[in-house]
């Protein structure tokens, strides 16, 4: 730079070594090398290993769609990709069935104990899917409560739970509250005055329903539905559980795992199930794309309530049948934790707590394994997840797309694919993890660090960076200003994502299943084991325990934010 | 407490916008040196390049004789109050002065006694416990300004600090911060765009203009002697005319407007140029005139009023000349027998009127 009008003997004050602030800079490459190397690198590596054959190397000469075609020769590969499909879309439309109606209920009409209702209609979501799941066993499986009573009385014989039926719906009872909270959000927001305009020009209620309400709230509905369709089509809990002999993608992608150790195979089931998951996102870009819109409304006045008595009654069974149907599974896992003896009967004929005392056996190992992978991970997590979310939204830099793309990714793949792209790279020397405690260390936090990058950058979007400046003017280091400024002000935000992050680590499966070993079972695969050798009991006693601590968190979570349940889980 | 000096400071933002056009400027060991423009014009930024928040595209920042322009903002030992104050909420009061003496790693009686020191400059020693949020913004302002000055910075900065408090309490603190500068004997930059403000409480202004300074010059100056069109525009209220100038006399001149003749005392600097058969602009403030119901030789204009209104410590006359040109007066008195409708003379003497340039008349703002 020419020193334009700068009097001779003037000193510049050249920032030496230890007057630049290097603290940003190293930050920023441990980020960099964090992403690259557990993110960006497996799932690259996942993309070559699934153009090869197995057992080949990776090489120009080795590439070959065979794992491909298998989806075109295979009768497995191609009823496992058609099952997935059904499945999801299944689990969609009666997601949406359950989901709609409530959400109209719950902003339209005037209902007590709509707060109580929120938060229950939202535990669905909290709780692990396959925790839920196996209770389908006990109530419309072979000697299940349901399948008995059906039988004796109205003579129907139930068909199987496993498979299609049950998947299905266990699956849209776990995810209807992305429908309940996304159009309720919307449904909400909408403005008053359009429907009243109807109202005025004499529109009757269904009239209007069909030509207002529906078509304004149509964009959230989309994206409701293509969110359960992504979390359906990339669930292994569920169909691990009740598929049986029916596969899915994701289930497929275990078998080649842990039959055949066949990751090439794995890879490429992994990448045509993330298609679909891609394809769906893309679509949700263009539903949101559009909602945005249509949501603006800059009146502050609220959507009127209907306060006809006989509406008023109607909707609040509608809405607390929908609510306990979706509840069922969660409250029979607790009484079957407590019961000794429960086949074909109403109610259990022997309550007592000896399945929480078997567990002293074979899950307590488990169970503290679970507690230090997730506490490991939720730090790692909280500590790496507001680093990037600081890096992206308060530094300038032209590699921003890298986090982008690093904080997307897990919102798109499945965990089970996560584990595969962890495996083909670190399954194999020159970097062995395979079986440690560090590979599902490292698994959990590229899962989980993003949610914890959201709450952190929306923290941060909110608080002005003038405090930062403020205090570096005063003379504060990167690190000091971090620490002392930036930490405090959005811990709230980035403690509650922790706590979350712990809750779901502590019922996570998918991943953990491609990734243990012996000496690190989590306690999810210790029910998974329960449930293999028909020991219901004892897995519904630990799948209490996994609610109770998911729970506690998850409130913990709520009274440290402010907030509702239903705000923190894509309430809109 | 050192000089500040800016030479040739640029500063050229992603996507072409050039928001500083080569600044220069100097500011004296002690002074209050204000850069007053329009919002955009580029103010805020070189004050952010002064604290180092941005880097200059090309040009100098010197204090004293040394160059600071490339140098980390968090070496550079400056305090800055911003206009949103930027109090940490998070801490006490007394932990937000502290700071910066703490990063100084002071001992903690040296700290102690400091915070008390700048508590009582600013007069909320009784504070030191409580919240900002449990300050009123004129407080939180004040603890801004300890907070700012508690370290003996080698510069103040002031970012617009008092555009978020009420009219009143605007106007008190501004003698506040000029009490409480002087007494600090700080160096002080100090960027607004309310021009009764830099006038004030300034030693010096700068008027900016679309990334270039347009005048320098102590407030009374800027306000009194516009070094053009644009500053005399931005800076009060003001008329301007076309006028011809008629005969050049030394420094005087004689100027014709709407058909009678003028005088315009002292031409210097650009003025100096214009000579006989020349077109102009001629400007004077709205308070600089009188009105008469009879002409005087030399000194009047014929006029219509049009309106009359009364605001209490001023009466605000709209006339209109016979080339239909609007101008407006503020008397501090009703003029005896005029009113609306009525034919008048406005009186102006040699020493208010300046000339400028009639291709400035394209830059001022019109209907005022």
């Amino acid at each position: 730079m020419a020193r334009v009008g700068v009097p001779e003997g003037t000193l510049v004050k050249k920032a030496g070594f230890k007057d630049i602030d290097w603290s940003a800079w190293i930050v920023l490459a441990m980020v960099a090398i964090i992403l690259v190397l557990f993110l960006i690198y497996p799932i690259g590596r996942m993309l070559l290993e699934s153009f090869v054959r197995q057992d080949d190397p990776i090489a120009i000469k080795n590439l070959t769609l065979y794992n491909f075609r298998r989806f075109i020769t295979s009768k497995l590969y191609k009823d496992a990709m058609m099952h997935s499909l059904a499945v999801s879309l299944s689990s969609v439309l009666f997601a949406t069935l359950l989901g709609l109606p409530l959400a109209f209920i719950m902003s339209r009409i005037d209902i007590p104990g709509k707060s109580v209702l929120t938060s229950l209609a939202t535990l669905p979501l909290i709780l692990p899917p396959f925790v839920g799941a196996y209770s389908w066993i006990l109530l419309l499986g072979k000697n299940g409560f349901i399948t008995f009573l059906l039988k004796k009385y109205l003579g129907i014989d139930m068909p199987s739970i496993y498979g299609f039926h049950g998947i299905t719906i266990a699956q849209a009872l776990s995810y209807y509250p992305f429908v309940f909270l996304m159009v309720q959000g919307s449904l909400s927001l909408a403005d008053p005055f359009l429907e009243e305009s109807a109202d005025v020009m004499g529109a009757g209620f269904w009239r209007k329903l069909r030509t207002i309400t529906l078509p304004l709230v149509a964009p959230s509905i989309g994206a409701a539905a293509i969110t359960v369709f992504m979390k359906a089509i990339g669930n292994f809990g569920v169909p691990s559980i009740l598929g049986g002999e029916y596969y899915v993608l994701p289930t497929l992608i275990y078998f080649q795992i842990v039959g055949f150790y066949n990751v090439n195979a794995a890879s490429a089931i992994s990448l045509v199930s993330v298609l679909f998951s891609i394809g769906a996102l893309l679509l949700m870009r263009r539903v949101t794309a559009k909602q945005a819109a249509v949501t603006l409304t800059t009146t502050t006045r609220k959507v009127k309530q209907i306060t006809n008595p006989v509406a008023k009654t109607v909707g609040f069974i509608v809405a607390l049948l929908i609510i306990l149907v979706s509840l069922t599974p969660h409250i029979t896992v607790l009484v079957a934790a407590f019961s000794e003896r429960w086949a074909g009967t109403p109610w259990p004929t022997k309550m007592s707590t000896a399945n929480f005392l078997k567990l002293q056996a074979h899950a307590l190992s488990p169970l503290k394994n679970s507690v230090v992978l997730a506490v490991v991970a939720t730090l790692a997590s909280v500590a790496i997840g507001s680093l990037v979310a600081y890096t992206a939204v308060r530094r300038k830099f032209s590699g921003r797309w890298i986090i982008d793309l690093a904080v997307m990714l897990p919102f798109v793949l499945p965990g089970i694919v996560i584990g595969v792209a962890l495996l083909t790279a670190f399954g194999a020397p020159p970097l062995y993890l395979a079986g440690t405690a560090y590979i599902l260390i490292i698994a959990y936090v590229i899962r989980r660090m993003p949610y914890v990058f959201r709450s952190a950058s929306g923290a941060l979007q909110g608080m002005d960076p003038v405090l930062e400046q403020a205090s570096t003017i005063m003379g504060a280091s990167w690190a000091r200003t971090f620490g002392k400024v930036t930490l405090p002000l959005i811990a709230p935000s980035v403690v509650a994502a922790g706590l979350i992050t712990f809750t779901t680590l502590i019922g996570e499966l998918s991943t953990t299943m491609m990734l243990y070993s012996a000496r690190w079972k989590t306690v999810t695969v210790a029910i998974y084991e329960y449930l293999l050798e028909d020991l219901l009991g004892p897995a519904c006693a630990l799948g209490t325990i996994v609610n109770v601590i998911v729970l506690v968190g998850i409130f913990a979570a709520t009274k440290l934010l402010g907030q509702k349940v239903s705000n923190m889980f894509g309430g809109s | 407490m050192v000089n500040l000096s800016v030479r040739k400071l640029v500063k050229d933002f992603a996507g072409g916008t050039r928001a500083v056009d080569g600044i220069d400027f100097d500011v004296p060991a002690g002074t209050l040196f204000t850069l007053l423009g329009p919002s955009g014009c580029g103010k805020t930024t070189t004050l952010r390049m002064v604290a180092g928040l941005e880097s200059p595209t090309s040009g100098s920042i010197l204090f004293g004789n040394e160059d600071y322009t490339r140098f980390p903002p968090h070496k550079r030992n400056i305090g800055m109050v911003f206009q949103s104050y930027a109090l940490f909420p998070h801490m006490s009061v007394f932990e937000n002065v502290a700071y910066g003496l703490r990063v100084r790693t002071k001992q903690a009686e040296e700290v102690k006694s400091k915070v008390g020191k700048a508590l009582e400059l600013v007069g909320l020693s009784h504070t030191a416990a409580r919240r900002p949020s449990q300050l009123s913004g004129g407080q939180q302002q004040r603890i801004a300004l300890a907070r700012a000055l508690v370290y003996d910075p080698a510069l103040l900065l002031l970012d617009e600090p008092l555009s978020n408090l009420d009219a009143k309490l605007r106007i008190q603190m501004r003698e506040e911060i000029r009490r409480i500068q002087k007494a600090a004997g700080a160096t002080t930059l100090y960027v607004t765009h309310d021009q009764e403000e830099a006038l004030s409480i300034s030693d010096v202004v700068a008027v900016i203009h679309s990334g270039r300074i347009s005048q320098i010059g102590k407030p009374h100056d800027v306000y009194e002697k516009p070094a053009s069109a644009l500053v005399a525009d931005f800076i009060g209220r003001a008329n301007f005319i076309k006028c011809l100038i008629t005969h050049k006399e030394g420094t005087g001149r004689a100027v014709k407007v709407a058909g009678s003749t003028i005088t315009v005392g002292s031409c210097v600097g650009d003025q100096a140029s214009f000579n006989a058969g020349d077109e102009a602009l001629l400007f004077f403030r709205p308070e600089k005139a009188a009105l008469s119901t009879s002409p005087v030789e030399s000194k009047s204009v014929p006029c219509v009023v049009r309106q009359v209104l009364y605001l209490g410590e001023s009466v605000r006359y709209t006339t209109e000349l016979p080339t239909k040109e609007v101008v407006q007066l503020a008397l501090n008195r009703r003029a005896e027998g005029i009113d609306e409708g009525s034919s008048a003379n406005i009186v102006l003497e040699a020493s208010d009127l300046r000339i400028f340039p009639m291709d400035q008349y394209g830059l001022i703002k019109r209907g005022n």
